[in-house]
């Protein structure tokens, strides 16, 4: 099954090939880091099958088995993580080939998108603790890097902030992990998980404060969230795109799903903090977007609020939590790639990200505000698009709990959301301007976000009710596996 | 003009810079033997031309060891290591170890280790190179809310 190693490899060889060459040929740099994305893509669903027909595929590199070696697992859980993360990097390296033309050497970023696209698929087919955090560690100063790669002050100072914070989430992670490791004297999460239940449970607690303090900081979850709105805010757009829409996913809520449900089974008290965490920044990313006056910023709290459903979701569990807090992984990926391309698409002709300064938008750039329009209405939860769907799965979740309040607050933010939207559209799409002449806008900035948009409309009707068997599969994973179940066999 | 340090450090580290490097290349290549690897043995390589950076200034480490040419090699030794790696493929498994083990406690017993070993070498020894010399040639200035960049210590004022 060298499929499932094969996202990694392919990443890995872009980024140090394109570092060969992009001096002489900057157009082939692109190129060839489209080429190699999409490669991926196709080598990931190719793997499908084979994930789907298994229940779970278990690769020991270089042939050492459990305890000793290198352990990579794809079960149907991470494969739709997997999936996602592998179709949407073409689409923004697409979109990026054009825009990435404002900035002087537009060849270096393609380096380190490979890098940091190899480093989260990495972290979702290990199992094992250090080969998760080396991988975190790859796509997190990858990601540094990114945010920084205009080289402006302000720039340089949210770089800053995210990477002494990034580097507090990690140091914390690898105290766990240490801490992991001189408990049982392994790393393997199997072998770990099937020690752990023979250990004194306050140990433990510790550790599983550690990692849920660790992975909230990378997912920017509400007392954790300092750096995103910088970070996110003042990238070049397509890193925003795939920093908000992909990477604190992968990289902070992929390991939460998999410590709260399969690895550290015995607290389920857990999942109380999640609830916690994912109320406050739902209810707290919502109101700082409201006032907002960068679009890319708002952006960025809505990321906080939305990330907020995924971990109440998780936290409330049993079946329909945990239906839902994948579905809105997919979808809002989908949705909040989809506005920040868009906006990209907006400051690569304007040259600007106020709200003030945008007008009447609707005339000059159509498809633009077509496809906007879509993204922010998928996100504020309007049928029939993506958001809809997890979001009302999320309400029935905390219903059949009993949470009437929860279920409540859900609707409140919901519609508040809808409503920062709705003030967007009128100042920058739907506002009068004297001017309104259509604008000419490049192919490759438009395909990626028609092709997004397209997917997040038929989403709800045409999508969720076929690939529901396969999450069926994942939900079954997070509800009954724990990887102890690796060893016994 | 007198670059550089004083005569007797230039003296002395002029002398001892080829030893370091062969100490660096011999823990590159004894390191599945001994303590040590292809990471240790590539720091006290590029050690040695940071020695002679600090010693004699940028001119003279750059005749041996161009930025250009450093910068080709970190990326070929991560290459290399990648296809070390990938000649597992030949048997099924990446990462397997498929050439003929040797004797024990001999050079040659370690099937891919020394190829590993040697290319995270060339890769650690200059990448490390590169990023030091970078840092040491480049002066950051932040003033009035820009940045600029300066190669000369005259030019900031």
């Amino acid at each position: 099954m060298n499929l499932i190693i094969s996202p990694v490899i392919l990443y890995l060889l872009s980024a140090f090939l394109i570092a060969l060459i992009w001096k002489e040929n900057e157009k082939l740099a692109g190129f060839a880091s489209l080429s190699f994305s999409i490669l991926s893509m196709i080598s990931v669903i190719l793997l499908g099958r084979f994930v789907f027909l298994n229940e779970r595929i278990i690769y020991f590199v270089g042939g050492w088995e459990v305890p000793i070696g290198i352990t990579l697992m794809v079960d149907s859980l991470s494969y739709i993580f997997l999936f996602t993360l592998n179709s949407m990097l073409p689409l923004i390296c697409w979109f990026s080939i054009t825009y990435m033309k404002k900035y002087t050497n537009p060849g270096l970023f393609y380096i380190v998108f490979s890098l940091i696209s190899a480093g989260m698929n990495g972290i979702l087919i290990s199992m094992d603790f250090f080969n998760i955090y080396v991988f975190l560690e790859i796509a997190s100063i990858a990601s540094y890097i990114l945010v920084a790669f205009g080289l402006r002050t302000e720039e340089i100072e949210a770089s800053l902030k995210y990477t002494i914070l990034g580097f507090i989430g990690s140091t914390l992670i690898i105290i766990g992990i240490g801490l992991i490791l001189g408990k049982t004297g392994t790393l393997n999460i199997a072998d770990f998980t099937y020690i752990a239940e023979n250990l004194r449970k306050h140990q433990l607690w510790f550790i599983l404060g550690l990692f849920i303090a660790g992975f909230s900081l990378k997912t920017a979850l509400f007392p954790f969230h300092f750096w995103l709105p910088d970070a996110h805010s003042l990238a070049p757009s397509p890193v925003s795109a795939l920093l908000s829409g992909l990477f604190i996913k992968v990289t902070g809520l992929y390991p939460l799903f998999r410590i709260i449900t399969n690895i550290f089974v015995m607290f389920p008290e857990s999942k109380i903090i999640l609830i916690g965490l994912g109320l406050a920044s739902m209810i707290f990313g919502s109101f700082m977007a409201i006032d907002q006056i960068d679009i890319k910023r708002m952006y960025a709290y809505s990321s906080i609020s939305q990330i907020g459903y995924c971990a109440l979701s998780l936290g409330i569990g049993g079946y329909w939590g945990y239906l839902g807090a994948i579905l809105h992984f997919i979808f809002h990926s989908l949705s909040k790639s989809l506005l920040f391309l868009n906006i990209g698409a907006i400051e690569y002709k304007y040259n600007t990200t106020k709200i003030e300064e945008l007008k009447g938008l609707e005339d000059k750039l159509p498809y633009v505000v077509t496809t906007g329009s879509i993204g922010m209405l998928s996100i504020s939860g309007i049928p029939p698009f993506g958001c809809f769907w997890s979001k009302i799965v999320i309400i029935i979740s905390a219903i059949k709990k009993h949470y009437y309040g929860i279920a409540f607050i859900c609707v409140i933010i919901s519609t508040i959301t809808l409503g920062y939207f709705l003030r967007l559209k009128r100042n920058i799409f739907y506002s009068k301007d004297d001017e309104s002449k259509t604008v000419e806008i490049s192919y490759n900035l438009l395909m990626p976000m028609v092709i997004l948009s397209i997917f997040i409309l038929l989403s709800g009707l045409v999508f969720t009710p076929n690939i529901k068997i396969y999450l069926d599969k994942a939900v079954y994973i997070m509800e009954n596996f724990t990887y102890a179940k690796i060893m016994e066999k | 003009m007198n670059r550089g340090m004083s005569e007797i450090v230039k003296t002395i580290s002029k002398i001892v810079a080829p030893f370091i490097i062969i100490f660096g290349i011999s823990i590159v290549f004894y390191g599945h033997l001994t303590p040590g690897g292809g990471f240790p043995g590539g720091v006290v390589i590029s050690a040695s031309f940071v020695l002679l950076l600090l010693s004699y200034g940028k001119e003279k480490v750059l005749s041996k060891l161009s930025l250009e040419k450093s910068d080709i090699l970190h990326n070929i030794g991560a290459i290399l290591f990648l296809s070390i790696a990938l000649i597992g493929f030949l048997e099924g498994i990446f990462f397997l170890n498929i050439f003929n083990k040797g004797k024990l406690f001999s050079l040659w017993s370690g099937g891919n280790l020394l190829f590993s070993n040697i290319a995270i070498g060339i890769k650690i020894g200059t990448s490390l190179f590169l990023g030091i010399t970078l840092l040491s040639m480049v002066r950051i200035v932040c003033k009035d809310n820009k940045i600029e960049y300066f190669e000369k210590k005259e030019d900031i004022e």
